[in-house]
């Protein structure tokens, strides 16, 4: 805790917002309180829909006007009430004493101007007497300060061209250009995989520490809480429910909604429940040095997979982690046959799918679903969601000999939906909803492999969590094998009997999850795990971050791919591609020369080579 | 909505969220809309219900010519003292029988043209899409003139031409929903479970693409029913038929004397493509706040 007692920089009292809908009055925001002192970080917790965006929102001034939503209350900035300033005021206020960070980097960023240009916009947006020259010569250095290397050889860049990752170190160059005292971050991290979010963390803290500014951190993870914010309010339902310091928040939990919430977080240090013991058996699907490469429209060809060896045994569940580009979709939808492969073969059951056609192919698709990421994308918006489970049956011609609607209802009630909703469409339901609807659906043909391609990515954690406990579920009442595709590499502890990790085409180690969880070898897993978010306050991370992004995969590194990024790089790992295979001193296949239990950067760790921050 | 978020295995039933309106009727209830859809469904009645609306038929001489509009003849009566309302009521259903012909044709041509194009990419892309340009560059109306020209006046010969030549922008508007939709996931669900090519354009990727194509036709038969009447008001309309086009421009020699001959016909135009406009414009607008 910093500041005490002091008063603080940003007071909300008895804030109320409501939404004048034509179905009624909809009260987002129900008399919440909150203080900022300065130089202190406030986390606000709660799940979609707590309010905890709107109530933000609502204080700076960018909800619509008037007629549509009404905002109660008072909002003190340095005791100035912002719901009582003119537009014009608050315009001038916004980026010079408050700095704004948005959720989703990847449209936050004007897609036709210079990344540059923007962040010298935010300056020159408030000081007229700024020179053009001198703008563009600070954007640079703000750049840099947030971690953006070399920014003076990126001065051309257009946003498509830059990763979520440095997108959102722009959107962070932009919040901080004119020192405001005050940061507000929406979901910064959200969008991004585990490495670039402690990345950005990273860089947060010690944009916030350099300021000294205060800041408010808008979050569904308690774990990014607990990396970054000194107090906590929690939202549920408009209201704050609990407000208290972070470690007690995570020591003494007293409200029953954060004791849920702090449930439902997946982490790295709980006790698992054990799982059970996997039946000797030939592997139902096996995957043999697949390699799937396309051509980029931009030139070259992008290796998305390149020589992966899976198998799966019947009733487990075999955990594949990486971060984004790595190609763990690629090799998803390799499987389910959506992409043909270079080289390599898919056998399921035995029998080679991997050119299957018609009647075989047919065969195999009855046998083998897929639950997509995206549960807004992977619904038809146009049928209903009765139909929308249906479909399979339908396809596959058997919707009457299957029981017809009763099928449908039946389905329905095991991924625990009404069965009544069936004619309703898909808009009608939640995220979480709509997920379950994909799940009813990759049952319908009693498959017997599911392949599950980040299916709880776009969820909130508490809602990750109840669904996940119904895929453990099915998984035991059905018998199911899954092939759990995440980059939550707590999550995927949770549910996996075996684990690979993926980099950039490659698996780089393969193991059980007692394995690689307690002994991973390879310095990727390693870096994965560290930048997983600790949900212990009091042991802030002194831990060494994963530097850089993935490799591009259209010109991957020689030799081993992980090297640019790997504190244990030595000269020999540009020469030869580490093999995985199973190394002296463990127990399990590790695709790294230098593979041991001792994390990178620790003495431990073989040869002095500095990381390279390419 | 409980107070606790349950863990799974122990929640009820879950429900949905809520039920967002259709399309249909959140575009009518914008002020646009309504009077848009109340204008395209008198043009519709009054075309359908021609003889039983009118009073007398369109080229029966019915009273004393050049009457101003009374109690027995509202719209008044031509020169030949026939009945204008009738005219107008008999003229709507000659546009709604081109407009409702033209619009089957451009939803049957542009539909198909738009799904091959955007489906399957490639070469068949690229030839599509060169086809509907030359279509799309043809000079609408002055192919009209001279197909009258040649084979002379007659609603079937428009007809025809207006929907061998209109199709271009629908085609385009559906490729491109296409070109989206193709790659959306629960386009690659349905392909997961085996659906074959038939199935998945046209119970997945259609009914998501023809949406805006159907805002887009609206423009587009209100178009074709201004050609209809500028060819009618040349003198080059069908002479069996009444036409509004053909009715403004007999008007025009009493203009001075019988000023409701040109103002009934033309109102009846004007009204038609403001109302099939602003349909158009409120479907379009209650789509772009779909998702």
């Amino acid at each position: 805790m910093r500041a005490a007692g002091a008063t603080p920089l940003l007071s909300v009292r008895d804030l109320v917002v409501e939404f004048h809908a034509r179905s009624g009055v909809v009260r987002a925001v129900d008399g919440i309180d909150l203080d900022v002192h300065p130089g202190e970080t406030l986390g606000v917790v709660g799940e979609s829909g707590s309010g905890k965006t709107v109530s933000m929102l609502a204080a700076v001034g960018l909800l619509p006007a008037a007629p549509y939503c009404t905002v109660r209350g008072q909002v003190l900035l340095n005791g100035r009430d912002l719901l009582t300033l003119s537009t014009r005021d608050l315009r001038a206020l916004r980026g010079r004493e408050i700095g704004m960070i948005f959720q989703d980097p990847m449209t936050s960023l004007h897609p036709s101007f210079r990344v540059v240009d923007q962040v010298a916009e935010a300056l020159l947006v408030h000081d007229s007497a700024l020179a053009d020259r001198q703008a563009r010569t600070r954007a640079l250095e703000l750049l840099e300060r947030v971690g953006v290397a070399r920014p003076d050889r990126r001065v051309r860049d257009y946003p498509h061209q830059w990763s979520g990752g440095m997108r959102q170190r722009a959107m962070i160059a932009i919040a901080i250009a004119n020192d405001p005292p005050l940061l507000i971050a929406d979901e910064p991290t959200t969008a991004l995989d585990v490495t670039i979010q402690a990345q950005i963390l990273d860089v947060l803290r010690r944009a916030r520490d350099e300021l000294g500014a205060a800041a408010v951190l808008i979050t569904h993870d308690l774990g990014v809480v607990a990396e970054l914010a000194d107090r906590v309010s929690v939202l549920q339902s408009g209201r704050v429910v609990e407000s208290a310091t972070v470690e007690e928040v995570f020591a003494a939990p007293r409200h029953p909604h954060t004791i849920t919430l702090l449930d439902a977080l997946p982490r790295l240090d709980r006790p698992l429940a054990e799982r059970r013991p996997v039946a000797e058996a030939p592997p139902v699907l096996e995957v043999e040095d697949v390699a799937v490469h396309y051509a980029n429209p931009g030139g070259g060809v992008v290796r998305a997979v390149d020589g992966v060896s899976l198998s799966l045994l019947p009733g487990e569940t075999l955990g594949l982690v990486g971060e984004s580009g790595c190609g763990k979709s690629t090799l998803a939808r390799t499987i389910v046959r959506l992409v043909d492969p270079q080289a390599g073969r898919v056998r399921f059951g035995g029998r080679d799918i991997t050119r299957a056609r018609g009647r075989a192919l047919r065969g195999v698709r009855r046998a083998l679903a897929m639950v997509f990421q995206d549960p807004y994308a992977s619904l038809n918006p146009r049928m209903t969601v009765g139909e929308i489970v249906a479909a399979p049956l339908r396809i596959a011609g058997c919707y009457r000999s299957s029981g017809g609607r009763r099928r449908v209802a039946e389905l329905l009630d095991m991924v625990r939906l009404d069965p009544a909703s069936a004619d309703r469409l898909p808009s009608d339901f939640s995220g979480g909803q709509r997920q379950r609807v994909g799940i009813a659906r990759a049952l319908a043909l009693s498959p017997r492999v599911l392949v599950l391609d980040e299916p709880v990515s776009s969820l909130d954690v508490s809602i990750q969590a109840q669904v996940v406990g119904l895929l453990d579920q099915l998984q035991r009442e059905l018998g199911l094998t899954y092939l759990f595709i995440s980059h939550d590499l707590s999550l995927v502890r949770q549910i996996s009997d075996r684990v690979a990790v993926m980099y950039l085409g490659k698996i780089v180690e393969l193991g059980t999850r007692e394995q690689v969880y307690e002994r991973p070898t390879h310095p990727y897993t390693q870096s994965l795990l560290a930048a997983v978010p600790s949900p212990h306050p009091e042991r802030r991370s002194s831990r060494t971050l994963l530097v850089g992004e993935v490799a591009d995969p259209t010109d991957p590194p020689s030799g081993c791919r992980f090297r640019t990024r790997c504190a244990k790089a030595a000269p020999e790992c540009a020469e030869e591609v580490p093999a995985l295979v199973v190394r002296e001193g463990s127990d399990h296949p590790s695709a790294c020369h230098f593979a041991s239990t001792a994390p990178p950067g620790s003495p431990a760790g073989t040869s002095g080579s500095t990381p390279d921050a390419g | 909505m409980s107070a606790t978020a349950e863990l799974a295995g122990a929640q009820p039933a879950a429900t949905p969220v809520g039920r967002r309106p259709r399309l249909l009727v959140r575009s009518l209830r914008t002020p646009g809309g309504a009077v848009g859809a109340g204008l395209s469904l008198l043009l519709v009645a009054a075309g359908l219900l021609a003889p039983l609306l009118a009073p007398t038929d369109p080229f029966a001489v019915d009273g004393p010519p050049l009457t101003a509009p009374s109690g027995a003849y509202p719209f008044g009566t031509d020169a030949l003292g026939r009945d204008l309302l009738s005219g107008v009521i008999y003229g709507a259903r000659t546009s709604l029988i081109v407009a409702a012909s033209v619009a089957a044709m451009v939803i049957v041509i542009g539909t198909t043209v738009g799904l091959w194009a955007g489906y399957f990419g490639g070469w068949v892309d690229d030839a599509l899409m060169r086809i509907t340009e030359l279509f799309q560059v043809l000079p609408r109306f002055f192919m009209a003139l001279v197909v009258i020209a040649f084979f002379g006046p007659g609603l079937d010969r428009l007809v025809l031409l207006l929907g061998v030549t209109s199709w271009p922008l629908l085609a385009r508007v559906i490729r491109v929903e296409v070109l989206a939709l193709r790659h959306r996931e629960f386009v690659e669900a349905a392909r997961v479970h085996g659906a074959s090519r038939t199935r998945i354009l046209l119970r997945e990727i259609l009914p998501n693409a023809l949406p805006p194509g159907i805002a887009l036709l609206g423009l587009v038969v209100a178009q074709v029913i201004l050609i209809e009447a500028s060819l009618g008001f040349l003198g080059l309309g069908d002479p069996n038929v009444t036409s509004w086009g053909t009715l403004a421009s007999e008007a025009q020699r009493f203009l001075r004397v019988a000023w409701w001959l040109s103002l009934f016909p033309g109102l009846a135009i004007l009204l038609a493509v403001l109302g099939l406009n602003l349909l158009g414009d409120a479907v379009t607008d209650a789509l772009t706040g779909r998702r």
